[in-house]
């Protein structure tokens, strides 16, 4: 079988353990990048990336996320396109003109995000878990060295998010931004239940785009209900993570690893950024308690980072997600909170039981190779999609 | 259309000259990667300069990299022109990195453009240019340069749907 992968400009964080899986599997590629502007609209990308499909004979296009114009010229070839998707929202403006396309195998790693979809009529999305690569990351080893420069009672790696919401809150007017405050509030309240979505009304974004109309009457800017939504999300997201990263910095040492150092957190060790080979895997190792909290907007699935921690062997505590829960069991293979007060209390009981926490380690460990490992998560992808390998 | 040129004098003194020539076809601006000013703030400078076309000389913006390794300038979205002064195993490794499709790559004449796509598949457009002369003689020759040079920018520009 021979591929064609198509990787986003520079690279995917999962694109050198995916080829690797399918050069294990006998499986033959060629990869080509871009980095587009438009992701909908782009008369040179389709001229050339055509040629190239049309140049040899490949059995499918094969791409990490999901991009309309990959499909559509997929579509033109005759040509299977398969996307797995570790981004949630996937960030496609219009996504639903070329979801449908006959041809199209969409993956996605939440299962309420595929179930949105499907209940929009596209039966072509499907929910796949992701995967980690355990065996690679067994072998990397922190030196002594490392060990003591990545060791931390607590680490995070991730953004802290840089939402649009209080410049969309300050074009509301007085109405608007009392109701989104309580959404804002509410959803913030509860971990594991995303509804803030289902509160932006149509009648809410009438009122907030006529608003705009009127302090701009030539704006030709039209808040879609997507992009509030995902803002909501980042501003509830950044908060928590300031304020549980506070909190646990007054009690033990943490350790942050991001692009963009923050000056809210306070107490906390800017550790800069971590490169996802080769850094990342150590700090896992290195750190008594690796802490995920997932953006809001990810209702159910398990994300990437809780897929490297726990394929690294580190100690997961995350926020509650049902696709965690349906996995693994908490408290033997993973720890999960249900508040932020929640979370201070399990970071401080773990810190000081480090049998206890190495156990659920190494449990979290073994039930994440045996369940999500590429070969398995690959081999149903292609099965679904009716490619043999 | 905003046209930057990434050249290395420090690596490769006929850089700075030749740059002036071909800009005196295209316009543009000039970034030297080898006055050793950080790469990382280099990338940024680039990237805020919100460039149409960037032309390197000699691969000279590969030393941008990514944490994998990757080429920065992947990130970026314009069309591109490297062009190559020597032939392709000149450049060792640097041309086994995988470049962005709106990336082409040009040889000097001559050089094998066949042999070269067989032996760099991650680049994905690989052609042979008119003669450029890296070191013109003297006036004479000069001038045919920026004649070729015209030539090459009608064709890029072409190719690369500008």
């Amino acid at each position: 079988m021979k591929l064609l992968i198509f990787e986003w400009a520079a690279g995917t964080f999962t694109y050198d353990d995916i080829t690797g899986s399918f050069t294990e599997k006998g499986v033959t590629y060629r990869t080509v990048s871009y980095q587009f502007n438009d992701k909908n609209e782009d008369e040179f990308f389709v001229n050339r990336f055509t040629k190239i499909l049309k140049e040899e004979t490949y059995d499918a296009v094969f791409s990490v996320n999901y991009f309309p114009l990959v499909a559509v010229c997929c579509h033109d070839c005759s040509l299977p396109y398969i996307s797995w998707s570790y981004d949630n929202p996937l960030d496609v403006p219009d996504i639903e003109k070329t979801l449908g396309l006959p041809g199209n195998f969409v993956f996605l790693f939440d299962r309420i995000q595929m179930e949105g979809y499907r209940k929009m009529g596209f039966s072509n999305v499907y929910h796949m878990p992701l995967a980690v690569n355990c065996e690679r990351l067994e072998t990397i080893k922190p030196t002594k060295q490392e060990q003591a420069m990545y060791a931390a009672d607590v680490s995070f790696v991730g953004k802290m998010y840089d939402s649009m919401f209080p410049q969309y809150r300050e074009l509301m007017d007085d109405r608007c931004k009392g109701y989104i405050d309580a959404v804002v509030a509410a959803q913030s309240k509860v971990f594991g239940y995303w509804f803030a979505e289902e509160l932006l009304t149509d009648d809410l974004m009438k009122r907030i785009n006529d608003h705009f109309k009127v302090l701009q009457p030539d704006t030709q800017f039209v808040l879609p209900r997507e992009a509030l939504a995902y803002a909501v999300a980042a501003q509830i997201t950044k908060t928590d993570r300031l304020v549980l990263l506070n909190l646990l910095a007054k009690r033990m040492n943490v350790n942050v690893y991001s692009w963009e150092k923050c000056d809210l957190l306070q107490n906390v060790k800017f550790m800069g950024s971590c490169d996802y080979y080769g850094q990342m895997t150590k700090v896992f190792k290195a750190s008594s308690i690796n802490l995920n909290i997932t953006l809001k907007i990810s209702q159910s699935g398990i994300p990437l980072r809780v897929m490297d921690i726990l394929g690294a062997g580190g100690f997961l505590l995350s926020n509650y997600q049902p696709e965690i829960a349906e996995n693994f069991v908490n408290g033997e293979d993973v720890v999960m909170y249900e508040s932020l007060e929640d979370a201070l209390e399990k970071a401080v009981y773990y810190i000081s039981h480090d049998d206890l926490r190495k156990r659920i380690a190494q449990s979290g460990h073994n039930k994440t190779k045996e369940l999500f490992s590429y070969e398995k998560q690959l081999g149903k992808i292609f099965a679904i999609s009716g490619i043999t390998v | 259309m905003k046209v930057i040129y990434l050249i290395n004098s420090k690596e490769y003194n006929y850089h700075k000259s030749l740059a002036d020539d071909f800009v005196c076809v295209t316009g543009g601006d000039v970034i030297d990667m080898g006055d050793g000013t950080n790469l990382g703030m280099r990338y940024y400078e680039i990237e805020k300069m919100a460039p149409d076309v960037i032309i390197t000389f000699d691969l000279a913006g590969h030393l941008l990299r990514t944490g994998n390794d990757s080429l920065s300038l992947n990130n970026i979205y314009a069309r591109f022109a490297h062009i190559l002064f020597h032939k392709p195993d000149h450049y060792g490794r640097s041309l086994k990195a995988r470049q962005n499709l709106s990336m082409f790559t040009y040889i000097p004449n001559g050089s094998g453009a066949e042999t070269a796509r067989a032996g760099y598949p991650e680049v994905p457009n690989i052609e042979e240019f008119v003669p450029i002369s890296y070191k013109p003689a003297d006036d004479k020759e000069r001038t045919e340069n920026i004649e070729n040079i015209k030539r090459w920018w009608d064709d890029f520009k072409k190719e690369a749907m500008l």
